[in-house]
């Protein structure tokens, strides 16, 4: 088994991302990690807007700063896919599903 | 944050932490129900924190994040109560407390299934606006912290959290169905821990990057893989190798194990020597905190155990006698931290919890 912690602290974040992926969609599980425009409306709707915009204050700019410089960029990016779009988009397809299924 | 971190070292600091695990009661001290702490605003949340800390006095030497909130529309790792896998029920009462409505969702035929598609393949309908919203959220939590750890100096009790794969199954399985499949099927169990344990393990070391807490408390959920729950041949091959490389993940990222062990852990107490080198703090709720003394006290930092019935049906001066107890034998040349056992009960009243403080406050001074 890869470690994805190595003895010196040293972490292997691909690893750790396959984990992720591997654990919530399977081996064989596809996940659409795309950024629909319907999610990019619901944050663009005032009230969407509003809430995301006061819950970003400046005591936590240095934070968010902080994360990007531990994680950058490209694993930052590749997490919020696998943990927050391809969630929404998974509990979608789910939904759709269970509608046609309804249907039936 | 020091005196927390001086009695974790395992020495005395200039008094005994007083750190009563709170989150429900959080709501109840402010007078708001259990619906409008989890499901509102976050910031009546955060506001119901900041009240119940100044009504004990400012004197609490640690604070919990909201986590109701947290388990019910964030949470797609199946860690503890998840809404994404089970239903919770949330009561519009001041004294209430989320409910986890447990259904099994998964059956031993369907593990194939799951390392085919993932535990995806498990969640349930939400509200879609919610979840966005909650994963918005994370956002207020990190303010949240913030204000805690940087402005106030006092330490969150957790920002991340995991559990072993085993326990995680009780909940996904049910646990009749749990029980029967680990004693007929261990191997069947086992192949799936060893799947699951990769992405717990993941999932957590991104909690902790994102979270970038100051505090370095991993949390590590340890209820019904307890001594209630499972015999040790059990505890020896289905949980402790799997403790063994979540604590091996936290020693070498600088974390302390923060071991969150409700119900009895007293049979199992030798288990606990096997463990690396590193820093811990065993919080207990029934086990013999008294007997952790004498066995662990040298390795392992103690936090607990005023229980959850003496919380809410005790008297204020019951429970000072109990915590002045606590304070002089588990106190003793430091490691210690006066606390709960499991969380403040969400309808315990406000004076006897302040007796807990006070009894603190009384009995705690370590004379230099």
């Amino acid at each position: 088994m890869t470690e994805i912690v190595t003895e010196t602290g040293q972490i292997n974040y691909e690893q750790a991302l396959e984990d992720l992926k591997v654990f919530l969609y399977g081996h064989k599980g596809k996940i659409d990690i795309k950024l629909h425009l319907n999610d990019i409306l619901f944050y663009l709707e005032p009230q969407n807007l509003l809430f995301a915009l006061r819950s970003f204050s400046l005591p936590i700019l240095p934070q968010i700063i902080r994360i990007w410089s531990a994680l950058g960029f490209k694993r930052l990016h590749r997490y919020f896919q696998l943990n927050i779009i391809a969630v929404v988009n998974k509990l979608k397809e789910r939904a759709k599903q269970r509608r046609g299924k309804h249907a039936e | 944050m020091e005196r927390f971190h001086t009695a974790v070292m395992l020495k005395e600091p200039d008094r005994v932490p007083i750190a009563p695990l709170m989150d429900y009661y959080y709501a109840n001290c402010a007078g708001i129900t259990a619906k409008e702490y989890v499901l509102g605003d976050f910031k009546t949340a955060m506001n119901a924190v900041k009240k119940t800390y100044w009504r004990h006095g400012g004197d609490l030497d640690m604070v919990h994040i909201p986590i109701g909130r947290v388990y019910a529309f964030f949470e797609p790792f199946p860690a503890a109560h998840s809404g994404f896998y089970s239903p919770l029920q949330v009561p519009d009462t001041i004294g209430g407390s989320l409910q986890f409505i447990e259904k099994p969702v998964l059956d031993i035929s369907e593990f194939d299934l799951i390392y085919e598609e993932g535990f995806s393949r498990l969640w349930r309908p939400l509200p879609i606006r919610q979840v966005r919203r909650t994963q918005i959220d994370f956002l207020q939590i990190l303010k949240f912290a913030d204000y805690w750890e940087n402005q106030m100096e006092v330490p969150l009790y957790t920002m991340t959290a995991t559990i072993t794969p085993l326990e995680t199954l009780s909940y996904l399985c049910g646990i009749t169905k749990w029980s029967r499949y680990i004693h007929k099927y261990p191997e069947k169990m086992q192949e799936m821990c060893d799947f699951m344990i990769k992405g717990l393990i993941a999932n957590d070391l991104f909690l902790k990057k994102i979270a970038q807490s100051r505090s370095k408390h991993s949390y590590v959920c340890l209820e019904r893989v307890s001594a209630s729950f499972i015999s040790p041949k059990i505890f020896e091959t289905l949980v402790l190798p799997y403790l063994k490389q979540i604590v091996k993940m936290n020693n070498r990222m600088g974390y302390i194990n923060l071991f969150h062990m409700d119900t009895d852990w007293t049979p199992f107490f030798e288990y606990f020597r096997e463990l690396p080198k590193g820093h811990y703090i065993l919080h207990l709720e029934n086990s013999d905190i008294f007997k952790a003394k004498e066995l662990l006290g040298d390795r392992f930092c103690l936090m607990g155990n005023l229980n959850s019935t003496l919380q809410k049906l005790g008297t204020p001066q019951q429970i000072e006698d109990y915590c002045k107890k606590l304070i002089e034998v588990c106190g003793d040349g430091g490691g210690f931290i006066l606390g709960s056992g499991c969380e403040i009960a969400s309808d315990a009243p406000f004076e006897n919890i302040q007796a807990l403080v006070n009894a603190g406050k009384k009995y705690g001074p370590y004379r230099k």
